[in-house]
């Protein structure tokens, strides 16, 4: 058998090249994104990055701060890490299925390997049946119209049955009452031959999921079957509090399937979404319903989903009080320094005027780009010595403010704090390190202009509107906390905080991760089932291709093959695409496994794969991957649910793009790195024979 | 005193290339070269072993300009090469193991140096002759009149960068795109001043190679926000664009380069932003719409000339200057402070902001007969992206080289196969002719051709990287490959169905013989066939003019270093 280590030649001093035998690389991406299989899943493993010199520690929970925080020395590792980073700048998310799946199939292909098959042959089989997974997973894709239906059907047959009104406090009163009235003027819909395309559909689910014969309208006066529906149905959706809101769509005959902006679709999206974060998921269902009320005042059409801008959500970062205080407000939060603390009590119910201040606010400060190589020699008589230089910018300036008659200042910099004194001095608010979206969101919605010099100054570009508030209490002596808004703005902060300092990062993190699958989700108009169900999809989308369509495999395969006309395929080439996508599979399982192992619903994770192979071989494809894997198939101790945070819902939900895009980058970089086979080491001093 | 060292003298090497040290680091750059190439080929990851950034390449550009050579041997090699590639873009790697193999053939030999690199040169010379010839059996006469060539042409060098990963679908967009992009920048109109048009490349990282696209004229990047009137500005009448090449960010002027002195109460930087300001006026009372500047703008003149609803985009660079003034006729000013003559202003066709996968770009539009066009390329990751950056820049420089060279030689192997035959047929039937020109004796003339010819065909081989038998055919003299190892017991006819190039297909009457360097010689004949609608789609094409140029330079190189006695070396 060949050594295992890679064969190293040093001949040169100029250079070192380093050949893999059994492919090193591969080995390397294996072993790191091990660390990874504990991350996937709703139940996510924390872990410490320590300094082996310095004692710092930083923890993680998801595979791009791991690998930002990881000393890599390998070569493998650095191009792994520049993958997941790049997949987290564009999508915000999805980057442990990523790093997982990259491990995945690096052993699938190491596999592969083993059994002497061909580089020439692995990647355009590898690649072309990952493209037609990718346009089958496409296509099976579920649009949020289907589960809009299917909630709002939910609740209409659900909704305040004449029993529940003792229990109801008395403003969700009127409330029923106006959803009685609503439902009253569906059933006619229902029963009567006025037949719309939904009330069809609704028919057809309702006969599916509840397999109740008689008409909605018998059941309206049954009280105890719609009891037997809530029974059957019961979430934490129906309970009496999450209805403050009436609907927000109006039901009826006039009602238009595409005016999704019911809210209570909007909770179970997103904590469909969420996959265990649910505390970051309540930050973001506030915020986007603070927004649609922002959104609301500004113009009275919108909804829910036309309002929910990820761009115009910050983040606020406050150590030390319980995470129970995290909440979402309007406008944003700064710390600025504690002697503007009466000042800004002072200011508080008043509109005040505002400038914005490119750049730092300071006499020194220049615009980027101008080189101030600047060789000034003043000559001057001993009469009129100006030594002072900064006192009188600071007098000039104060003076322009205060004849515009400006009481805050929003620098994206920073300032010096004898500045901030004079400033708060006469009444004039600084505010510094003001972030770039929200800078320009603020100057927008006030009507003022940014400015790089205080010479540049004038009324126009000056804004109005400002209010401010002091935000909690000033734990810290040395700053305030101080949110500034308008109403013009769509601006939504989130207010972060919890004790355990490490753990904040983790917690804005997972905010943004649950936004932007929210966001992703909204803009796709369509996800994948989760919870394994999309790898299972495409299991057995590769299986059937196999079998039954050869043809449409090979063609894709070929369209893979940059020499299509050197390589024909042969016989041996065939059966070799069979072994290939069989590994390639693996990878799949693997993860389907993990997540299950991880969410607590098996107790091993040979359980997990003797299920998905029982599952393959019933063959039942109208049977969520979810739904089949009960206790007794999973021989698992709980009652069937998994160990996590349960949001209460019966789905889980993934992003499209996000998760087909992960299984691209991922089988791009294992590609990559099969077909390196050396590594030139540059800036290498020879020192052995 | 300062630290005195002893001047030491100079080294002498004498027979450089008898040193075990240089043959082994000789050996080892082919070894790197030929593993890279072709669409087969592995690749390489350079990188400095204090970590840094990791470059995963194929191409001969990279690993020329990463790998550093120390040996004054090697590093004469590596600059022809490096030379041959700025001048024609392709076959960098070809010249590169073609010149390894002679020079490690020719050391195999026994025979006087100067003999060989004059049989050498020989030998080079009816290459030459006959790849000019227009009897040439490889070559392949390009005609403008039909697009497939050109195509298969593009295509071919595309596909020579397997670090892109690339589906076939996707090669034939981009390849459309490079060909379109080209026959864009050749202008319709010859006049007085007339210039080749030009390619900007820009690249987008994270997107499927699908979505890149052309556009005429340039596209530039607002990093501020984009100013909301700019759809205002498509009116009929064209767009006034002004172009400064100086810095207006209130520095000095550059030639300035003494101290300033001043009186107090005056402040050189008020004054000059001041004249910054004056020109600001001038150019809104001239009613400009779009002012360019290569370097940075003030922002109070920003502030001002958007106030008067002025577009102004700044930090363009030195790349995209000459493009600008080519697209608008508009003249580089390089000072702010006298009055601009008027006929330096410049004329745009109108201005659009285009969405081009997930940027928002300012679209600059010319008119109808100008040459400069943006390629926006896409691929999914960073290293994808450069080779295909290199991969397109190659593709467009040796499209441009047709121009001159309307011809295509024949790829993946066949034309240095069918050129070996050709020297081995020539050397054995004419030899009496040559022996008296070249002085030397028959058998060394019979001994450095055939080392010559194996060099060749040792290149062709070497784009096949699992190992696989290759063969020549007979009659035309091209490689063929073999698909699978297991042919124990079947006739060559049985095994093989096109060759390498896909010009030919197999027919009753060929014969096979393996490529070993051991075969009865034979004459060549042309193709009958191979006229312009029997084209096969998928032939693979090298460039006429990148692959003789880059013969002559391997073979010189190598006779060059062959040809070295002694190397002196300063050691101070």
């Amino acid at each position: 058998m060949d050594p295992v280590y890679p064969r190293t030649q040093k001949i040169a001093s100029d250079y070192q090249v380093i050949r893999h035998r059994r492919h090193i690389g591969l080995q390397q991406l294996m072993a790191l994104s091990a660390s990874a299989s504990t991350i996937l899943g709703p139940n996510k493993s924390f872990k410490f990055i320590v300094g082996q010199n310095d004692d710092e520690a930083v923890l993680a929970c998801s595979a791009f701060r791991l690998l930002e925080n990881m000393d890599l020395t390998c070569a493998a590792g650095q191009l792994l890490n520049e993958a997941v980073q790049s997949h987290q700048k564009i999508y915000k998310t999805g980057s442990s299925t990523f790093m997982f799946m990259v491990g995945a199939w690096s052993s699938a292909v190491l596999e592969c390997l083993r059994q002497d098959i061909r580089i020439s042959l692995i990647v355009p089989v590898m690649s072309g049946g990952l493209e037609l997974c990718i346009e089958a997973c496409k296509a099976h894709a579920l649009p949020i119209q289907d589960i809009y239906r299917r909630i709002s059907w939910r609740t209409k047959t659900t909704d305040f049955p004449v029993d529940h009104l003792s229990s109801v406090r008395s403003d969700d009163f009127t409330h029923c009452k106006k959803s009685q009235t609503v439902l009253k003027s569906v059933s006619p819909v229902v029963v009567s031959s006025k037949k719309s395309a939904l009330a069809e559909s609704e028919v057809t689910l309702h006969k599916e999921q509840l397999k109740l014969n008689s008409p909605l309208s018998a059941n309206l006066k049954n009280n105890k079957s719609l009891q037997n529906c809530l029974k059957l149905k019961h979430s934490r959706h129906f309970s009496v509090k999450n209805l403050e809101e009436p609907l927000l769509c109006r039901g009826g005959p006039n009602f238009v399937p595409d005016s999704m902006c019911s809210s209570m679709f909007f909770t179970y999206l997103a904590q469909s979404l969420c996959h265990g974060c649910s505390h970051a998921i309540r930050l973001v269902i506030d915020a986007c319903r603070l927004q649609v009320k922002l959104a609301r005042l500004k113009e009275p059409t919108s909804g829910a989903l036309t309002a929910f801008d990820v761009s115009k959500l910050v983040t606020f970062v406050y150590p030390g009080l319980s995470e129970n205080y995290s909440c979402v407000t309007s406008g944003f939060i700064s710390w600025v320094l504690a002697d503007q603390y009466v000042l800004a009590k002072s200011f508080h119910g008043q509109y005040l005027r505002v400038v914005f201040i490119n750049g730092d606010a300071t006499e020194k400060y220049r615009h980027v780009g101008l080189n101030n190589t600047l060789n000034v020699k003043y000559i001057t008589d001993a009469s009129c010595l100006e030594m002072n230089t900064e006192e009188s910018w600071d007098c000039r300036t104060l003076a322009a403010l205060l004849k515009l008659k400006v009481n805050l200042i929003l620098i994206q910099g920073i300032t010096s704090t004898r500045y901030v004194e004079t400033c708060v001095k006469h009444r004039i608010l600084v505010v510094q390190k003001v972030k770039h979206e929200v800078f320009k969101d603020l100057a927008e919605a006030t009507g003022g202009i940014p400015v790089f010099y205080f010479s540049q100054l004038d009324e126009s570009c000056v804004g109005n509107g400002i209010t401010v508030t002091l935000w909690k209490t000033t734990l810290n002596k040395e700053f305030t906390a101080l949110k500034i808004t308008t109403s013009s703005t769509m601006l939504v902060t989130a207010f972060i905080t919890s004790p355990a300092i490490c753990k904040l990062q983790m917690l804005e993190d997972q905010f943004w991760t649950c936004a932007h699958r929210l966001n992703h989700a909204l803009t796709e108009e369509t996800v994948l089932l989760g919870a394994g169900d999309a790898e299972m999809f495409c299991l057995m989308h590769l299986e059937s291709l196999v079998e039954e369509d050869p043809a449409k495999l090979y063609e894709a395969i070929h369209k893979h093959m940059a020499t299509a006309n050197l390589v024909s395929m042969s016989e041996d080439a065939m059966q070799y695409t069979r072994q290939i996508l069989q590994l390639m599979a693996n990878g799949w399982r693997d993860y389907i496994s993990t997540v299950y192992y991880n969410s607590g619903l098996c107790t091993t994770k040979l359980k997990a794969l003797t299920a998905i192979s029982e599952y393959l071989s019933k063959k039942e494809k109208h049977v969520s991957l979810f739904s089949h894997f009960t206790p007794n198939v999973l021989g698992c101790d709980n009652d069937g649910k998994p160990t996590c945070e349960n949001t209460g819902n019966a789905e889980v939900y993934d992003n499209v793009t996000v998760k087909l895009e992960a299984w691209r980058g991922a089988l791009d970089l294992v590609m990559l790195v099969l077909q390196t086979d050396a590594e030139i080491v540059t800036g290498y001093v020879e020192t052995e024979s | 005193m300062s630290r005195l060292e002893v001047q030491r003298s100079a080294l002498r090497l004498s027979d450089p290339l008898s040193d075990g040290r240089t043959q082994q680091q000789l050996c080892e750059l082919e070894q790197i070269f030929a593993s890279c190439y072709g669409p087969c080929g592995q690749l390489k990851q350079i990188h400095n072993n204090r970590g840094g950034h990791i470059q995963t390449t194929s191409t001969a550009l990279v690993l020329l300009r990463g790998v550093p050579v120390s040996d004054p041997l090697l590093k004469l090699l590596c600059a022809s090469v490096l030379n041959h590639i700025s001048r024609f873009s392709d076959c960098g790697l070809f010249t590169s193991i073609l010149s390894c193999r002679l020079i490690q053939s020719a050391l195999q030999l026994n025979f006087h140096s100067s003999t060989i690199v004059r049989i050498f040169k020989h030998l080079l010379g009816d290459c030459i002759r006959y790849l000019n010839s227009d009897s040439c059996a490889c070559k392949l006469k390009i005609d403008f009149n039909s697009t497939q060539v050109l195509l298969s042409l593009a295509r071919s060098i595309i596909v020579s960068k397997p670090a892109c990963l690339l589906n076939s679908k996707e090669v034939q967009h981009v390849s459309c795109l490079l060909l379109k992009a080209f026959l864009h920048t050749v202008p319709c109109h010859i006049g007085g001043n007339t210039l080749l048009g030009k390619t900007i490349v820009y690249s987008i990282e994270g997107h499927r190679a699908e979505k890149s696209s052309l556009f005429p004229g340039m596209l530039l990047d607002l990093l501020d926000t984009c100013p909301k009137f700019v759809h205002t500005k498509l009116t009929s009448r064209s767009i006034k664009v002004m172009v400064f090449s100086a810095s207006l960010s209130g520095d000095l002027p550059e030639g300035v380069n003494g101290g300033v002195e001043a009186c107090t109460g005056v402040s050189p930087e008020a004054v000059l932003l001041e004249s910054l300001l004056n020109l600001g006026s001038q150019l809104i009372a001239d009613d400009v719409d779009l002012l360019v500047c290569q370097k940075v703008v003030h922002p109070a003149l920003k502030q001002q000339l958007k106030k008067h609803k002025m577009i102004v985009v700044d930090r363009l660079g030195h790349a995209l200057m000459e493009p600008l003034t080519q697209i608008t006729g508009a003249t580089a000013i390089a000072s702010f402070q006298t009055a601009v003559p008027h006929k330096c202003y410049g004329q745009l066709k109108g201005l659009d902001m285009v969405s081009v996968a997930s940027k928002r770009l300012l679209h600059l539009i010319p008119f109808e007969d100008s040459c400069v066009y943006t390629l926006v390329l896409c691929n999914r990751n960073e290293t994808t992206l450069n080779e295909l950056k290199i991969a397109c820049q190659t593709a467009e420089h040796v499209l441009k080289l047709t121009l001159k060279d309307p011809f295509a030689l024949l790829g993946g192997g066949c034309t240095e196969v069918h050129l070996s035959a050709y020297i081995r047929n020539k050397v054995t039937s004419e030899m009496n002719c040559e022996l008296a020109d070249l002085d030397c004796t028959a058998t060394e003339y019979m001994v450095v051709a055939r080392c010559f010819c194996s060099s060749l065909e040792y290149v062709a081989r070497a784009l096949d990287h699992e190992g696989r038998e290759c063969l020549i055919d007979l009659s035309h003299g091209h490689k063929w490959i073999v698909p699978s190892n297991e042919f124990i017991g079947c006739k060559w006819s049985d095994l093989v169905t096109q060759c390498a190039c896909g010009s030919i297909e197999k027919s009753n009457r060929m014969n096979w013989v393996v490529l070993d360097g051991n075969y009865d010689t034979f004459s060549p004949k042309l193709i009958e066939n191979i006229q312009m609608e029997n084209i096969p789609e998928c032939i693979i094409l090298d460039s006429f003019a990148a692959k003789t140029n880059a013969l002559q330079v391997a073979v010189e190189t190598a006779s060059l270093v062959l040809d070295f006695k002694h190397v002196v070396k300063d050691v101070n």
